[in-house]
Formats: structure tokens, sequence, C-alpha cells
């Protein structure tokens, strides 16, 4: 079973504190950032399996993070997470490209089961159950 | 898959556009066979859920608070069958209270004049004068019907993502039309979309075990807090709070109660004056 790289982006330093331990423990490697600019730069340098990202960000919002990972290329997975869900968002989102949309808050235990799709997809299995511990 | 909601001023057209989409798209059927469960379930007539499904309440109609209590009913019944997606849906009034699920696609069918006439007039045709009003007085009653609980109107073409009148439309055309919008990826089921109608759901749950002795409470499920909502007079707020919170919790799931009191101005006053 291989690795699955992982882009973590949001704008709150605890988001990427906690869910970084969590998503390891499934057999992600994770890149944490909290700067939109500094993550659309690396993810120009390296491709990965799934990024995460928020959706209200100051100077990049996480729509415009959906459409560059996209356009660059589309066997990324890209689940967006947001405080601020709404009907039309989601729909937005899902037309874009995005693999899911998950409302905030949630458990680690929400995330690792849509990244586990996601790897699923993408034909890179990982280990998890609903239930591990965070 | 998205879930398709239909809703139409002609109830067998409703019918007809739903049987078509199942067979077509290979989806399941949600409709009012649901009835004879939801009334064992909560233990009413289905010929009561009926009535509330067609006839606006009123002082020769339905009681409205027996007509509330039967919409709850079915209302967490549906939702309980709209879990899963692939669904169509119709004769339930879903299009009122699954609202906000970006993968439910709801559609609303407008019925050829000539073809309403035929389902509301006992002759099947009608002078054109007389099918104008016979079409417009059954316009009217729907509408007084959706306000009655949902104080919505259901024509309005707001609450729908699609609006098709068969006028011009066979509705072989109207089927395609909506599958093929169906397909789009902004309908597709995801977490978020999932997640709120299990919050419908649990909301629907907790109403149901409140509605009789709380016609006019209010549930919302946010996450794992259930918020109540309540009318009463300020000497029945810790009782009825109480009462509240213990049936709500009778409910599978549900975690944290919240109970909020909004006193009853008309019956504090009553009080007073007594």
């Amino acid at each position: 079973m291989s690795n699955l790289d992982v882009l973590l982006l949001d704008d709150e330093p605890i988001v990427g504190k906690r869910l970084k331990p969590a998503l390891a423990k499934v057999g992600c490697e994770v890149e944490v950032f909290q700067n939109p600019v500094e993550a659309l730069k690396r993810i120009d340098e390296k491709f990965f399996d799934v990024v995460v990202t928020d959706i209200s960000m100051a100077e990049v919002d996480g729509m415009q993070v959906l459409e560059h990972v996209v356009a660059k290329n589309n066997a990324t997975k890209v689940i967006m997470i947001t405080g601020f869900a709404m009907m039309s968002l989601a729909r937005e989102a899902m037309e874009k490209g995005a693999f899911d949309f998950i409302a905030k808050p949630f458990k680690p235990d929400d995330l690792r089961a849509i990244i586990a799709r996601a790897a699923e997809a993408l034909g890179k299995p990982i280990a998890f159950e609903a239930g591990e511990s965070a | 898959m998205a879930s398709i909601i239909i809703s139409s001023d002609s109830s067998l057209t409703a019918a007809r556009i739903a049987e078509k989409i199942a067979e077509k798209g290979g989806f399941s059927v949600v409709n009012r066979d649901i009835l004879p469960e939801t009334a064992q379930k909560y233990d009413v007539d289905v010929a009561q859920l009926k009535k509330a499904l067609d006839k606006p309440a009123g002082i020769f109609g339905m009681p409205a608070k027996l007509k509330k209590q039967c919409m709850t009913y079915i209302q967490a019944v549906a939702l309980e069958k709209l879990l899963p997606d692939n669904i169509v849906c119709y004769g339930l009034g879903a299009h009122l209270y699954a609202k906000g699920v970006s993968h439910f696609f709801k559609v609303r069918v407008l019925t050829r004049p000539e073809q309403l006439i035929k389902e509301l007039h006992p002759a099947g045709t009608a002078p054109e004068n007389k099918a104008e009003k016979i079409i417009a007085k059954h316009e009217k009653a729907r509408n007084r019907w959706s306000r009655d609980v949902f104080k919505q109107d259901e024509s309005n073409a707001g609450l729908y993502d699609l609006v098709i009148s068969l006028n011009q439309i066979e509705e072989e055309e109207a089927v395609k039309m909506i599958l093929e919008t169906a397909a789009l990826r902004q309908f597709e089921p995801m977490t978020y979309s999932i997640n709120c109608v299990k919050e419908f759901l649990m909301a629907a749950q907790v109403k149901a075990k409140l509605v009789e002795r709380f016609p006019d409470c209010r549930v919302r499920v946010d996450g794992e807090n259930t918020v109540i909502h309540i009318q009463a007079l300020k000497r029945n707020a810790k009782k009825y709070s109480a009462v509240a919170k213990e049936a709500a919790r009778t409910v599978p799931g549900v975690k944290h109660v919240e109970v909020h009191i909004l006193t009853d101005f008309i019956g504090q006053a009553v009080e007073s004056n007594r």
C-alpha cells in the first residue's frame, strides 16, 4: 500500500495542526499550508493525490485553488472544507470539479472517510475503518 | 447520483413523469406508497394522511393542528426514504421541506390546461370561461395548502431548479431534459448534502415526537445540537422544556438538546386579564 500525498490548506493554524496527525495515521504524507499563495506554488512544483482546501481565505479563495488544481491536473482529488456551507457554494464547488465538500466543524474520521474514498478512486487504497481514534 | 423531486399542478402528471424518470434513469420511486407505513408508525389513519396532503386546513376541512401532525409524520418517513440517493419522489410535498440539499434536483412540471381540466372536472371538458375558473380555483386551493403548513407558495418558481411547461413540450422530451440536467455534477451527492438530509430527518423525527403536544414547535438539527423552539406561558416554561428534552432524546442519534421557550403573548394576555 503506497502513501497518499495530501496538501492541506487552511488559514486557521489549528486545522492543520489537528488534521495532519489524524491523516498521517491512515498513511497520508501531509503538507500543511496556511497561505494559499504558497500552497499554489507548491501545487505547481509537485503532484498531490489529494488537496484539502478551506474556501474562505484572504488573497486567494478555495474556489480559485480548486480551479488551479483542476486546470493543472484533474487527477488530483480536491476536497473543499468550509465553515460557511450553503447549497449554492456546494453546487458551485462540485460543478468546478471538487471531489467532495464538507462543512466545518467535522470530526477527523469524517475527513478520513472522504480521503479513503478519494484514495480508492485513485487506485491507491488506504487502510481506514470508521471509528479509528483521532 | 442526484435525487429528483417532482412537483406539479397535476398529481397525475407528476406521477407519470416520475414513473418515466424511474424507468429510463434507473431511479427508485418514493411516493404515497409510504403512507401505510407512516400511518402504522405514528398511529394515524392513512385517509387522514392523504387528506393532509391534498386539502387545505379550514373550518370545513381538516383541523390545522391535525394537518400539521400528519404532515410532520409524512415528512419524517419521506426524508428517511430520501436518505439514499438516486430516488425520484412525488406526491409527498417534499419540494416544500427538502430545501437546501444540493443533490435534491427539484422540478416543477406544469400540465396542459386541457389535461388539468380532464382531471379536475367530472365531465372531463368544460367551456373555456368555466375551465379558467376551475383551474384558478384549483391553483388557489393548492396555494392555500402549501401556505398552511410550510408558509410557502408552491407555485413560486424560485423553489425549483427547473420548471417545465408541457404546453409546448412532450412528456418524453421533458423526461429527457430532467434526466440530462439531473446528471450534471452540481447535483451529485456530497458529504455536506448527505449530512443536510440526515439533519433534516433527525429534526423531523424529533418534531414528530413533539407535534401532538406542541403543534407550533420548530426543530433544527445542527451537527450534534438539536434546537427546539416552543411557544408557552412563562409559568410552563420549565415544565415544557423538560418534556420536550425528554421526548427529543428518545430519537436515536440525538445528543445535545437545547429548548428555547418563546413567550406565548396571547395566552399570557388572556391569563393576566382573568
